[in-house]
């Protein structure tokens, strides 16, 4: 294919997007959208201004074709890459290494020598006692009344 | 200021010449095998009269105190419960330990051979000792064939009614409530 052929096809196909209905552009959705080329958007230029070239017999018969972009307004369809549509921001994820795990410091654990009875029957906190300090306890204790 | 420890090294002297033997502390001893020893006290028990193994209690526990000068009440409950273990174990007597149960002390002896069934000679001699630990009267109830409940000798037969009627230990302490002494 010439280059002059080529030229003649791109065109074509500018003059078809222009001429075509919105609708029909959103009744293709298998055709993937692709950024025009260079070589589209000077074709594009030219034709904003006066035409020049006669129209070839080829364009007049060839039926439309489903677009190959959407119509959009100019400012966006010439936007830069640098400024293409932003998609929703993602929360930024640190790059640092997630903090492990904290040990937990469990205190070492004192036995006392007690069983659960003797824990749970006891109503004070733990406290040190001396040796008489026990004995006078154990020795205090009477009966509890009523009970049997 | 370290904690005495019990040595049981040389804790027993043989005279063979004299046909003796003697503890640390000079006092003659006789050893004797435990078919000998079961069913002389199980006849004391039966008769009721424990005096022989109370005061054999109060020797054990005299061991114990010569080990503290200053006595046993300004110490903490590790060291006296270690030498009195140490010292019944030197005797022949079981295997003691020591635990509290709310307000109440609960002496444990165990490897103990059954000498009589309601477990008095063993809380006969726990009382003797610990009497002499303390420096002043303890009696020691069987709660069951291995534990001791420590009490005011005036409860004793009160407390020894509740565990022949089947009270466990738990049941025994709970109905014991800190009084005036």
């Amino acid at each position: 294919m010439s280059a002059v052929e080529k030229l003649e096809a791109l065109l074509e196909r500018v003059q078809r997007n222009r001429a075509a209905p919105r609708t029909a552009a959103k009744a293709a959705p298998t055709t993937p959208k692709r950024a025009p080329s260079p070589l589209e958007l000077a074709v594009e230029k030219e034709l904003s201004s006066p035409p020049a070239a006669a129209p070839s017999p080829r364009r007049s018969s060839r039926p439309a074709s489903p677009p190959r972009q959407t119509p959009q307004p100019r400012a966006a369809r010439h936007a830069p890459l640098s400024e293409a549509p932003k998609t929703t921001p993602s929360i930024p994820v640190s790059l640092a290494e997630p903090p492990g795990p904290v040990p937990l410091e469990v205190p070492p654990r004192q036995s006392s020598g007690r069983n659960v009875a003797q824990i749970v029957t006891q109503a004070e906190p733990a406290v040190p006692l001396t040796f008489g300090a026990l004995m006078d306890r154990t020795l205090a204790l009477r009966p509890a009344p009523g009970g049997d | 200021m370290a904690q005495p420890t019990f040595d049981p090294t040389g804790f027993y002297e043989f005279d063979l010449q004299g046909g003796h033997v003697r503890t640390r502390g000079g006092a003659r001893v006789m050893v004797l095998s435990e078919s000998v020893v079961g069913p002389l006290v199980a006849l004391a028990a039966q008769n009721e009269d424990l005096t022989a193994i109370r005061k054999l209690g109060q020797l054990i526990g005299q061991h114990v105190l010569d080990a503290f000068p200053q006595g046993a009440g300004p110490q903490a409950p590790e060291p006296i419960a270690a030498h009195a273990a140490a010292a019944l174990a030197v005797f022949g007597w079981g295997q003691l330990t020591l635990s509290r149960w709310g307000d109440a002390l609960v002496a444990q002896l165990d490897e103990l051979p059954t000498l009589d069934d309601e477990h008095w000679a063993a809380a006969a001699l726990l009382g003797g000792m610990f009497s002499v630990i303390a420096d002043r009267p303890v009696a020691c109830v069987p709660a069951d064939a291995t534990h001791f409940v420590m009490v005011d000798p005036s409860i004793a037969q009160e407390v020894w009614s509740w565990s022949r009627t089947g009270a466990t230990l738990a049941h025994i302490v709970e109905r014991l409530q800190r009084g005036e002494s």
